[in-house]
């Protein structure tokens, strides 16, 4: 029988030192340059009311986590950000305060199916700004998202920009499409599925117009060129106007100095409160996408925000990244824990942690050995088991990557030794303290 | 340039889909009788490996393929977030529902009726869409058994002849949907190999369309 103290949940897992540094570091990289950009942190309740995220579109209902309160209200683990904090924004500022930049880092929580290899809780870090409306503030956005990336190590990246309205204006204008029939011709759309789509289209006689852009779903993808190209065909209306906005973001993008990302018309499925730009980015190495993001002017209006109800943001799946970075880590070393192995005699205690203070202060990391220091004649002694207590804190240090070892004898002597060659020399705590290591 | 991977349906298809890529020049030597499991093409820089039908959504999901060969069958069943871009027209076949004459009425009223398959994803599916609750019975192969010993009032299963319904006294009673072989794409290869998987995507469609 599995003994559940020793498991964690499915889709559950620990972090262990190596893998939280490296999450820990990415996560600041993003913050910074989240920050630089004038964008606040903001927290919220890992547990909510089942209502924030209920009908917005956000999480599909059976991938919540829900348990009662009380008064048998149902609570949910968050599965989104972005909810919560157009909740935020909506109870705790005024018209004048907008637009609000905020950023977070938080995990949030997702009920998968049995043995398909998803976590159920994930880390994300993301900014919203609300209020703000146009392509200046998409371009802001789209333009963090690829700084970010860049911030956290990774090269070899691609965001790329759709739009909602583009297909499902297109779709709209054939007349003798029902609102039914646009929804399973959008969803085969989601899966590029240009067989089951292209048979949707003809079997309620879509516009030849329509046919031909199915049959060209793969070439719908590219820059410049293809927008070029695209606001040149006659698309009707609320297609057209999608082209022109990604030419006008395709402008901006350009100022802000970035060309890491493309236009994709095939739109790849995603939350429903998404209205406008939908974004994605994707890294070599993973097989889910890096971030997500988009405009999503449906959901402030939701929670009561009617004026300054247009909103942008992204998050970063910084699980994701990681699970990037680390395949690319040169993994033949141990991450050392420690610069410097620490042993003292107990009547030279004080001194040796003022000297390890000092050290610390100038950025090392001295781990204690809490090894009893002997007489500098007795720790060099290599008599009955052919290592001195010397020897044996270097062998320490070295299996675990320190680079160094001091050791405070009794009396005034101490051996400084380099834990990778071996070699040593003796110094004085006097000496010690007066200069750098 | 690194390794595109296509992971192969072992079995029904993975003959039809190897004869295919070779038609494109995109085929790799497969020895049947190996019991390697990768094989690679230097030239168009390509890996092969063939997996349980079931398994190929799976792996295109998470990338460990970037492209797969499976039928439309296995991709409903499984569900998986991926591109099928292609309907590469071999391996044809259908998806039905099954059972003794009779339970043709009692097909009628989905009340109490007992459904053994493979496929308990797309058959719950098939009977929403009816509006008809059912209680489904999955079963791991040899479905044609249920309606005889008992065990279930129909079957919802894949038919290519109709041989071996017709061996056991069974026939159709409705027609789920047409299956086909499908090519599959990872969602991120198609964005970051873009233009590998494009030209691998229109040479197999150029040849499935001049031979239909």
């Amino acid at each position: 029988m599995k003994d559940k103290q020793l498991h964690t949940p499915e889709g559950f897992r620990d972090f262990l030192p190596d893998e939280c540094m490296l999450k820990r570091d990415v996560i600041k990289r993003v913050e910074a340059v989240f920050t630089g950009y004038g964008y606040r942190p903001v927290s919220s309740p890992m547990l909510e009311y089942f209502e924030v995220f209920d009908k917005t579109g956000s999480t599909p209902p059976a991938q919540m986590y829900r348990l009662f309160d009380r008064e048998g209200g149902i609570l949910t683990m968050r599965s989104d950000m972005t909810p919560p904090i157009v909740r935020i924004a909506a109870t705790n500022y005024a018209q004048d305060d907008f637009p609000l930049r905020f950023f977070y880092t938080e995990n949030s929580f997702r009920c998968h199916e049995s043995y398909r290899g998803r976590a159920g809780e994930f880390t994300e870090s993301g900014v919203e700004l609300i209020g703000a409306s146009g392509i200046e503030a998409e371009a802001e956005i789209i333009a963090l998202a690829i700084q970010s990336l860049l911030a956290a190590g990774i090269v070899d990246f691609k965001v790329y920009i759709e739009h909602t309205e583009f297909f499902k204006g297109i779709l709209n204008e054939c007349t003798r499409l029902d609102d039914q029939s646009v929804v399973s011709v959008m969803e085969t759309l989601y899966t590029r599925n240009m067989a089951e789509a292209g048979k949707l289209l003809r079997s309620c006689g879509a516009s030849p117009d329509a046919d031909r852009l199915i049959e060209r779903l793969n070439s719908l993808t590219g820059g410049r060129k293809l927008l070029d190209e695209l606001r040149r065909m006659n698309l009707g209306a609320s297609a057209g106007s999608a082209v022109e906005t990604l030419l006008g973001l395709d402008d901006i993008l350009s100022d802000y100095g970035y060309d890491q990302y493309l236009f994709d018309f095939v739109p790849s499925g995603h939350l429903d409160y998404y209205t406008g730009i939908v974004f994605h980015g994707y890294a070599r190495g993973m097989g889910f996408s890096a971030l997500d993001g988009g405009r999503y002017d449906s959901l402030p209006p939701r929670f009561g925000l009617q004026k300054c109800g247009s909103a942008v943001g992204f998050a970063i799946k910084v699980d994701n990244l990681c699970s990037i970075l680390n395949n690319k880590l040169d993994n033949n070393g141990v991450v050392a824990p420690a610069d410097l192995l620490l042993a003292y005699a107990p009547e030279n205690r004080a001194m040796a942690l003022r000297v390890a203070s000092q050290f610390r202060a100038q950025g090392l990391i001295v781990e204690n050995a809490f090894e009893k220091a002997h007489t500098l004649e007795e720790a060099m002694d290599v008599a009955a088991d052919e290592q001195s207590p010397v020897d044996r804190l270097i062998l320490r240090a070295r299996r675990k990557n320190i680079s160094g070892v001091v050791y405070f004898g009794e009396g005034e002597q101490v051996i400084v030794a380099n834990a990778m060659d071996g070699t040593r020399k003796l110094t004085s705590i006097q000496k010690l303290l007066r200069e750098e290591l | 340039m690194s390794y595109l991977t296509l992971a192969l349906a072992k079995g029904r298809l993975s003959d039809l889909g190897l004869e295919l890529l070779a038609r494109v020049g995109l085929g790799c030597d497969m020895d049947k009788r190996s019991r390697k499991l990768v094989y690679v093409n230097e030239d168009k820089q390509l890996r092969f490996f063939m997996a349980k039908p079931a398994d190929v959504p799976t792996y295109v999901e998470h990338g460990a393929a970037d492209l797969g060969i499976a039928g439309s069958d296995t991709i409903r069943e499984e569900g998986r977030s991926l591109y099928e871009t292609l309907d590469l027209g071999f391996g044809k076949c259908k998806m039905v529902v099954a059972g003794f004459e009779y339970a043709v009425d009692r097909l009628k009223y989905g009340n109490g009726l007992r459904v053994a398959t493979k496929y308990p994803n797309i058959a719950r599916r098939y009977f929403e869409e009816k509006r008809q609750t059912v209680e489904i019975i999955k079963l791991n192969g040899s479905v044609e058994l249920g309606p005889i010993v008992g065990l279930s009032d129909v079957i919802v299963d894949l038919v290519e002849s109709g041989a071996t319904l017709s061996a056991n006294g069974l026939v159709e009673l409705d027609t789920v949907c047409e299956i086909s072989a499908r090519l599959l794409v990872n969602r991120v290869s198609m964005k970051m190999e873009y233009e590998r998987v494009t030209d691998i995507i229109n040479s197999l469609k150029g040849f499935v369309d001049d031979h239909n």
